[in-house]
């Protein structure tokens, strides 16, 4: 019996080779917010056969920038001051998302995203890494209702949640380049910043990701091989 | 006679074995002809799948976004994007399509009127507004290719949906009775709209203060006038088309306003707002004022499932769960939870000195009370005393009965309930001994005039309002337009509030356009509540999907000069 982690990344391998990153989740055990059973394959079959192979798309834009960050406190979701530079400038890499948690179309996805990719992100032996959720909506997300959006998206120990006062959430959305019009959240952009050390360039991916895309994304940005290519 | 005995016995024997065996071999053909006999309720199951993405044996929707997120989560529902009311959405950029039975079952369509606010009124991004001109068509879905794209994410004319739209894994059954409950989804315009006009109603108790509903009344009897008059306007000319006006044509109504009032006794109160309802089933209510608990009319718009927008209440039902009823903040509760936040920031109590809690015994007392002690025992090293009152006199004895007993005394919280500013006179009685005194803000109101001077610095007052010296440029406009239509500011809160309540309501309703449904109204209201409507009565006004309460804390001030009765906060903003 081969072991499913080499037979996982020999398709991984497979499907790179084809380009066809798209059916990916076929193949590769997805992540399961409650039950880690594994998908029926029969539609995603049907729909392999209907589509013509053609090159990867992204439906992310991807760039870079040295943002400069807020010395802020804020406040986890078990309700204890943080310091945003010191949960941020920890020194290894750490990736950003900005939600809150009744937002109704695409924070559970950005969340979702986080989730299906810590899996991996922990089995990457000897490496650490941060995923920083900051709620744009922090009167409304108590640290109590950040704790239940965490559990609902299985959130490990590396995965920190962030309220605090409005004001400091605006400085933090506006050093990211993250403000949105009319100060109305309902106009927030989604985004995902990825840095791997203090110091380096911030990569500011502005789409939704899917696992594999956010992991290959990582993986490029601690250099390990395994990117995408666009 | 034994032997056959037995051989009965082992008879009687072998068939009770027998049935036991045969017993699963029922259950499991019941299980399978269950749905012969009694139908299978599709639109039930539709409904729980849509709402709340419970399938119809229980599971949570189990699915993928995204290309390869897979999920099993039953908040992967479709009303989370395309909302209650099928009308899908606008979120970060993404144009969530509607789903509405109309809309599916016919081939796409493309109406100006229902493009334009989102084009044009919404900052979106460029990627959106693309999105919006597509002028892809479609044609109309039928049961077997709406079934296609809710399982493999690919449409009529054969496109794949955005990667965003979850590709479901959902069984035959279930897909009937999602397919059903579309088809009727927003089918027709709920109740409370003519082709001509559109009902609104207030509710007001008849023994809330007469001052306070005479600012709110006049304010929304001056606002409705000012309207229809514009509306008229625009009707009478429909070939005059500044702003495309003509192509809202089919969208306005006259608005039609009519104020119930409400008898004495709130046991009275359902029967009384159900007979109103009969006589007039109005599409939404707004405003409202009323003396006591508003659970009574909380409970009225649930059940009939009328909107009910910013009802100027101090006792929302906070803790009761509710879709239709939209409030500023949590009232009298937000002001006791904030209070308590402020106390659990200090210095360390001192353990000898225990809080003093004097309370009303009625809603309006004891609740804030109660939610004051319970956020106060997160620190258990705060112990707190409590004395509960039924009038001024019982008050007056209690008071002085805790004041000399105690030679010195710390800090004493009164929630005086409907004893209201009746109890201030009270609290002068060897004030010298208490350091401060925590009141609600209601009793900023009241007449503190006659007080003595050195008590002042004592009173601390919860404060869930925008401080006096603060700026919001829509104040200014809100003032201007009141005073050109020379209404008299009496109460600049309660009226600003009620202009905020209307001018949302109108909004919203554009948004609408002629798509007359309740729960397509209070999406909107959600989703503009945050713009720039704020009349500067709250620091901010906000909501989200399923958010209830607008504004979200409280300030703790004090006196700034004994005369004017102004403010200065002594914390800032404290969010329980």
């Amino acid at each position: 019996m081969v072991n499913p982690r080499y037979k996982r990344l020999f398709n991984a391998a497979f499907l790179l080779l084809y380009g066809e990153i798209t059916f990916a989740g076929d193949v590769m055990q997805g992540w399961v917010l409650s039950d880690p059973k594994p998908m029926e394959r029969g539609n995603a079959a049907r729909q392999l056969s209907e589509e013509p192979a053609k090159p990867l798309a992204h439906n992310y834009t991807r760039s870079e920038a040295l943002y400069s960050l807020p010395n802020v406190q804020m406040v986890d979701k078990e309700g204890s001051d943080v310091g945003l530079r010191q949960l941020i400038d920890y020194g290894g890499p750490v990736m950003v998302q900005f939600i809150f948690a009744t937002c109704s179309t695409i924070c559970p996805v950005l969340s979702a995203s986080f989730a299906s990719a810590q899996p991996e992100l922990d089995a990457l032996a000897g490496r650490t890494y941060r995923l920083v959720s900051i709620s744009i909506d922090p009167e409304q997300d108590t640290p109590e209702r950040l704790g239940e959006y965490a559990k609902r998206f299985k959130a490990g120990k590396n995965w920190h949640f962030l309220t605090g006062s409005r004001d400091d959430v605006s400085k933090v959305l506006r050093a990211f380049d993250a403000a949105y019009t009319g100060n109305n959240k309902m106009y927030h952009k989604s985004l995902t910043f990825m840095r791997s050390e203090p110091g380096a360039n911030w990569i500011r991916i502005e789409g939704l990701l899917g696992k594999n895309e956010i992991i290959s994304e990582y993986k490029s940005l601690i250099g390990l091989p395994g990117q995408l290519k666009d | 006679m034994n032997a056959r005995l037995s051989s009965f016995s082992l008879i009687k024997r072998g068939l009770i074995l027998f049935f036991i065996m045969l017993l699963p071999l029922i259950g499991f053909w019941i299980a399978h002809q269950y749905f012969n006999f009694f139908p299978f309720d599709n639109s039930t199951v539709g409904e729980q799948i849509y709402n709340q993405g419970i399938d119809s044996s229980g599971e949570p929707l189990q699915g993928r976004t995204e290309g390869d997120i897979e999920f099993k989560d039953a908040h992967f529902n479709c009303a989370q994007c395309h909302r209650r009311s099928g009308y899908g959405s606008s979120e970060g950029g993404n144009y969530v399509l509607p789903v509405t039975g109309d809309s599916l079952f016919n081939p796409r369509n493309f109406d100006r009127a229902d493009l334009f606010k989102k084009l044009f009124k919404e900052s979106q991004s460029k990627l959106f507004w693309a999105r919006m001109r597509s002028s892809y068509q479609r044609p109309a879905y039928t049961d077997e290719s709406l079934a296609r794209a809710i399982r493999e994410g690919i449409d009529p004319s054969g496109r794949k949906l955005s990667p965003l739209m979850p590709r479901y894994q959902i069984s035959d059954q279930d897909m009937a009775g999602l397919t059903d409950y579309l088809k009727s989804l927003s089918s027709h315009n709920d109740p409370g709209v003519d082709e001509n006009s559109i009902y609104f109603a207030t509710v007001v108790s008849k023994n809330a203060n007469t001052g306070d509903k005479n600012a709110m009344l006049s304010t929304i009897a001056k606002y409705v006038e000012w309207l229809n008059l514009e509306t008229k306007g625009n009707q009478d000319h429909p070939n005059f088309s500044p702003s495309y006006r003509s192509d809202f044509a089919k969208a306005f109504r006259i608005w039609n306003h009519e104020v119930w009032e409400l008898s004495d006794n709130p046991a009275e109160w359902p029967k009384e707002l159900a007979a109103y309802y009969q006589k007039n089933p109005v599409f939404a209510l707004i405003g409202g004022m009323a003396e006591g608990s508003w659970a009574p009319i909380h409970e009225f718009c649930e059940k009939y499932k009328v909107p009910c927008l910013f009802p100027l209440t101090q006792t929302p039902p906070v803790a009761q769960p509710g879709h239709y009823s939209v409030y500023f903040n949590q009232g009298i509760l937000l002001e006791a939870k904030a209070m308590a936040k402020y106390l659990l920031k200090e210095k360390k109590p001192d353990p000898a000195a225990p809080i003093a809690v004097f309370y009303s015994d009625d809603v309006e007392g004891s609740d804030p009370a109660k939610a004051f002690t319970q956020t106060l025992n997160a620190d258990k090293t705060f112990a707190v005393e409590s004395i509960p009152v039924n009038d001024v006199e019982n008050f007056r004895a209690e008071w002085a009965k805790y004041v000399e007993s105690h030679p010195q005394i710390g800090t004493i919280v009164v929630w005086p309930g409907k004893l209201k500013g009746a109890i201030l006179s009270e609290l002068a009685v060897q004030s010298q001994k208490i350091e401060r005194i925590f009141l609600p803000s209601e009793l900023l109101q009241a007449d503190l005039t006659s007080l003595p001077k050195e008590i002042m610095p004592k009173f601390y007052f919860s404060y869930p309002y925008e401080l006096p010296t603060a700026y919001h440029p829509h104040t200014f406009r809100i003032r201007a337009w009141m005073n050109t239509r020379k209404l008299e500011i009496s109460n600049p809160r309660i009226q600003f509030n009620t202009y905020y309540a209307l001018n949302l309501l109108q909004y919203s309703l554009e948004h609408v356009v002629d798509h007359f449904s309740r729960d397509y109204l209070l999406e909107y209201v959600e989703h503009e509540a945050e713009n720039a409507l704020n009349p500067g009565t709250f620091p901010r006004l906000s909501l989200g999907p399923e958010q209830r309460f607008a504004s979200k804390g409280a300030y703790l001030v004090q006196l700034a000069g004994s005369e004017e009765q102004s403010v200065k906060p002594v914390s800032p903003w404290i969010v329980p």
